[in-house]
């Protein structure tokens, strides 16, 4: 057994030698992205050992090491719990970034701080590993925190750019507004249950579990970008790509329903979250699939299509299917990873344009990232057989077979059909017809760097679902039997969403809306969301910063009522008090007056 | 206890015997070595606490802040080498030794048994921080701000001596360690409410209280770097450490003389940090800033939990190192924009991409980042707050989101985007900036290592 810890420590700590690296020569090297990108390689393969050993033997395990204090009752140390989830998501992510990191070798190549751009990026790795394998909710927050700081850093990559840093700015506050539940959920688990060790808080009496569940839930939706607290993350889409297909799809954004899935002991008898849960869940994957639909910018298509999984990934939390949900993480971030890097192959052929009505007939200069793309969008959509297929199909089979909520679940089956149609339009107005990009562009997809970080993620998107799945332990007892439409209808909403795309591609090619319906206008707007909320709230807020806090209160009626006021009756006062007035003429008058006048009596007297 | 008041002492002295050349390092130099000698007390072996000698002691409480007003005193020094460089050699040696002057009594201060003698130690601390503020500022607001200092602490302390002068001739002494086994539990009356009010009330101006903060933003803009530094890293935890030590003669009536104050608290740092989302005067930003996190410390004061006294005495150490590299960095600005104004240093990491580091960390502290010890601070007050009233979880929450917004408002402001063009021929940062920058940052990590010495007294 002690293969298992020693190893999994030690892809652990590998990860973090080329941070310490940092400080030496090795950093201004031309090699540290090389050595980051091997380093993580090899802490995969570290890290495969433990998963095999806890494949086979299905064994939790739970490290407690370095007390870091004790406060009255509470215990905290660094702890680490190696159980289904972590040891599960610690090779995915790994698998995933080496991936990336690759990738962005050659996307980055001719960025001057390309070394600090993989620091980053691994500090990202190391504290998204802290929030996955944290045992206490202390060490969980660290890495919570720890993956929005980066992401900040990471969004605002090119800081000479405005829209940039504004990105970045509404990344942290919606995160923020999630950890604010964080914060109460840790604080209610402490008064109540006096601990936030996550197997002492599994033991909690299942009543009552209302305020840190709802807790729990706004964390989710913040980090995960669920409805309402959404925006963030298409406009995390400034960041480089390689942060996009990182952060916003593959790791950090899925923390949020990680850590519903962490605390689905809690939540599994509690229905009014569960209700809560689906019905957010289900909003989120239809809007974002609306929104989806008309976006011409590829990565917010993609950043929309990334939404829309989690938003499908918290309604399978709200059917009380968490080990789907966590199925399901792992699968999307193979092709989720894999579509954002095709689509960065896109934009750096075409010099930086991402609007994919200027782009087309792709298919023949980039055949290989045509390849993927389209491996890629198949797997999104969950065609029979590729990645996607293994845990959206079961998810849309036991949506289908539940008894809960129908319109929550009719809404994910819209989503659902959704996906197939943005899939298509993607597929149909950037590689394929005619090419709409100047033609001076030379393209180029051969660079070793991006050939093989993406066919190692196309072959994920094929096989991994297929590798996942029939290796781990069943958890939860799948629906065997049901009626044929049931069965059929994930593949048939999706074949009807290609189909229906496809016509619709087909026929609006050449033709001109004279004017955009009400109904385009919503779905390009976003829903007309960032422009309601990101005016309205924030102008009011400083408007009331400005008006009421600063200037009515603190400049005028404090300054009035304390000081400015004693120092005015003070100086009345003593004007009326004092017998003094400054009438100086009078003065004088009376002082010569009595001069003239004693001297007169003086000399009339002498 | 002489041990560090004598050298204390000494160093002023060695500031008027030294050449010209050297008072500068000297002073330094000695004064970090005299912060060494402050660390041992740290390590509170006793549950009690260490006493010197009949007229100093210091707890678990104490002596964080008296490490920390050690700690403060070579960087203070480090920080005005350049702002007074113009200035003859004889107004050098008389600025440094008001510091050190401030720095001395502020030891006695929170090491002081009798709160006889705290009271007096605490306001002779107004006339270096006056003359510091009034002499040395920039501008001509700043007799202004002078006076606001001075008066609204003066009005707020007065009736603390007469609320001392009777708890002395009640209870027979005013000795810290005796008084809380001798003290009675107040009867609910109206004399006791003002008891209650001219105790508190100048510990509460000295924090400051939303309501009776208008000195602090003006205090703070007006003050060159070193009173910036000293008032925001001491000054105000001197309200905290008098409110800590004052309440255990005022029960049981804070449970209920609490709540207006609890309610402005709240009330307030939400304001504030409103505030300071609109600013664009850098120095009063970091000021306001101040305001809604020693409300935070007010909170948790006036809640009375082991959990809250911990988090406010971690609170206070913690704000006073992060607020006091706040205003370095703000000054190091300041010196090469010559103005405080926010919009015309814009874009500064393309120039100065180390200091642009030190602005990120210290922004991350201020937004109090997990594991630093703000957040240890913070998360403390909040479980305190939580645990009092669920409710105030909501106003919290808007405090931490605003908080993290002013943050990054200002380090996106300051450091990203593009860069004026007035700025282009400035300085490089120097060795000086940056070791001052690193010697407010290291206790900050230190401390996350193992922050329980920075816990308080009920720890």
């Amino acid at each position: 057994m002690n293969l298992f810890t020693s190893s999994i420590l030690v892809t652990l700590f590998m990860l973090t030698l080329p941070i310490m690296m940092a400080n030496t020569s090795m950093y201004i090297n031309k090699l540290y992205p090389r050595y980051v990108k091997t380093t993580i390689s090899y802490a995969f393969m570290i890290s495969l050992i433990p998963t095999m050993m806890f494949l086979h033997l299905g064994q939790d395990t739970m490290i407690s090491n370095w007390h870091w204090i004790t406060i009255q009752t509470m215990k905290l140390s660094l702890s680490f719990k190696f159980d289904y989830f972590s040891m599960i998501f610690v090779p995915v992510a790994l698998f995933v970034t080496w991936s990336i990191m690759e990738f962005s070798i050659w996307y980055m190549h001719s960025d001057p701080y390309i070394n600090r751009f993989f620091k980053y990026l691994l500090l990202f790795l190391i504290t998204m590993m802290i929030l996955v394998t944290a045992n206490n909710m202390f060490q969980l927050f660290i890495g919570w925190e720890g993956v929005g700081i980066m992401s900040f850093l990471l969004i605002g990559w090119w800081y000479g750019r405005t829209d940039a840093n504004t990105a970045a700015l509404q990344a942290i506050l919606y995160n923020r507004i999630g950890d604010v539940g964080f914060i109460m959920a840790m604080a209610w688990f402490l008064t109540n249950l006096n601990t936030w060790d996550l197997q002492q808080i599994f033991m909690a009496n299942h009543e009552n579990l209302n305020i840190p569940l709802i807790g729990l839930l706004l964390a989710a939706t913040g980090k995960s970008a669920q409805f309402g607290l959404h925006p963030w993350l298409p406009s995390a889409m400034e960041g480089p790509t390689p942060v996009s297909a990182l952060l916003h799809s593959s790791t950090m954004v899925v923390a949020g329903v990680f850590l519903l899935i962490r605390f689905h002991p809690l939540m599994e008898h509690n229905k009014t979250l569960q209700t809560i849960t689906l019905c957010l869940g289900a909003i989120t994957t239809l809007f974002t699939a609306v929104c989806a639909l008309t976006q011409n910018d590829i990565k917010k298509i993609v950043a929309f299509s990334t939404s829309s999984q989690l938003g499908l990934m918290i309604v399978t939390i709200g059917i009380n299917q968490p080990y789907l949900a966590f199925l399901h993480i792992c699968t999307h971030a193979f092709f989720k990873a894999m579509l954002f890097m095709c689509s960065g192959s896109i934009i750096h052929s075409l010099n930086d344009e991402q609007d994919i009505r200027k782009m087309g007939g792709l298919f023949k200069a980039l055949p290989f990232t045509t390849t993927s793309l389209i491996v890629g969008s198949l797997a999104l959509t969950g065609m029979p057989f590729l990645t996607g297929f293994y845990s959206k199909d079961l998810i849309i089979e036991t949506a289908n077979t539940s008894y809960t909520n129908a319109w929550a679940l009719l809404m994910t089956l819209v989503a659902t059909s959704m996906t197939a149609a943005y899939s298509t339009r993607i597929m149909f107005l950037a590689l394929l017809g005619q090419p709409r990009f100047s033609p001076i562009i030379t393209i180029n997809e051969n660079d070793p760097h991006l050939i093989n970080s993406i066919k190692r993620l196309l072959f994920g998107s094929i096989f991994a679902g297929f590798l996942i799945s029939y290796n781990i332990t069943p958890t939860t007892t799948p629906q065997m039997t049901m009626p044929h439409y049931l069965k059929m209808m994930a593949l048939i909403v999706t074949i009807l969403g290609f189909i229906l795309a496809l016509e619709l591609n087909l026929m609006m090619q050449n033709l001109k809306f004279k004017y955009p319906s009400g109904l385009f206008k919503f779905s390009n707007m976003l829903g007309y969301f960032p422009t309601i909320i990101h005016r309205l709230m924030p102008k009011t807020n400083l408007l009331m910063g400005q008006k009421s806090a600063s200037t009515l209160l603190d400049m005028t009626w404090m300054e009035k009522i304390l000081p400015k006021s004693i120092s005015h009756f003070q100086m009345k006062s003593s004007t009326a008090v004092s017998n003094q007035k400054g009438l100086i003429k009078l003065y004088f008058m009376s002082f010569m007056l009595t001069l003239t006048l004693s001297l007169l009596t003086l000399s009339f007297h002498g | 206890m002489l041990k560090i008041i004598v050298p204390t002492m000494m160093l002023i002295p060695l500031t008027w015997l030294s050449k010209p050349s050297m008072i500068w390092i000297n002073t330094t130099a000695y004064s970090m070595l005299i912060s060494l000698i402050g660390l041992t007390y740290l390590n509170q072996f006793t549950d009690n606490n260490l006493n010197f000698s009949l007229l100093f002691f210091t707890d678990s409480l104490s002596a964080p802040l008296l490490v920390l007003t050690t700690w403060l005193l070579p960087l203070m020094l480090m920080a005005s080498q350049h702002h007074l460089s113009k200035e003859t050699l004889t107004r050098k040696k008389l600025y440094i030794t008001m510091l050190v002057t401030l720095q001395l009594l502020l030891i006695m201060t929170f090491t002081a048994t009798e709160l006889i003698m705290f009271y007096i130690l605490f306001e002779a601390t107004l006339m270096p921080t006056l003359i510091i503020i009034t002499r040395w500022g920039n501008q001509t607001e700043r007799l202004n701000a002078g006076l606001y200092f001075l008066f609204y602490t003066l009005v707020g302390s007065l009736p603390l001596l007469i609320a001392l002068l009777w708890l002395q001739s009640n209870l027979g002494t005013l000795n810290l360690l005796v008084i809380q086994y001798w003290t009675q539990p107040l009867l609910s009356s109206w004399s006791n409410t003002l008891l209650w009010l001219a105790c508190m009330m100048a510990f509460m101006v000295k924090m400051p209280l939303y309501g009776l903060h208008l000195w602090l933003p003006k205090a703070h803009v007006e003050a060159p770097i070193a009173g910036s530094m000293v008032l925001a890293a001491v000054l105000l935890k001197l309200g905290g450490y008098g409110m800590m030590r004052i309440t255990i003669l005022l029960n049981p009536l804070t449970d209920f003389m609490a709540y207006p104050f609890m309610m402005l608290s709240l009330w307030g740092m939400i304001m504030t940090s409103s505030i300071c989302l609109r600013q664009t005067d850098l120095k009063s930003l970091i000021a306001y800033s101040s305001v809604s996190h020693m409300a935070l410390v007010i909170v948790a004061v006036l809640i009375q939990s082991p959990w809250s006294y911990m988090g406010a005495t971690a609170l206070m150490i913690a704000h006073g190192l992060t607020s006091s590299m706040l205003f370095c960095l703000a000054n190091s600005n300041y010196e090469r924009i010559h103005s405080r104004t926010m919009i015309l240093a814009r874009g500064l990491q393309t120039l100065l991409p180390l200091m642009a580091a030190w602005w990120l960390l210290a922004s991350l502290t201020n937004l109090a980042l997990p594991p630093t010890i703000n957040l240890v601070g913070e998360l403390f007050v909040v479980m305190a707050s939580f645990s009092w009233s669920n409710i105030t979880i909501i106003l919290m929450g808007i405090n931490i989101t605003i908080t993290a917004l002013y943050s990054l408002y200002m380090l996106i402001t300051t450091q990203r985007g593009k860069y004026t063009h007035h700025v282009k021929n400035i300085k490089p940062s120097f060795t000086r900036e940056n070791s001052l920058m690193a010697l407010h940052l290291l206790p900050l990590l230190l401390l996350s290592l193992n922050p329980k010495v920075i816990l308080g007294p009920i720890y």
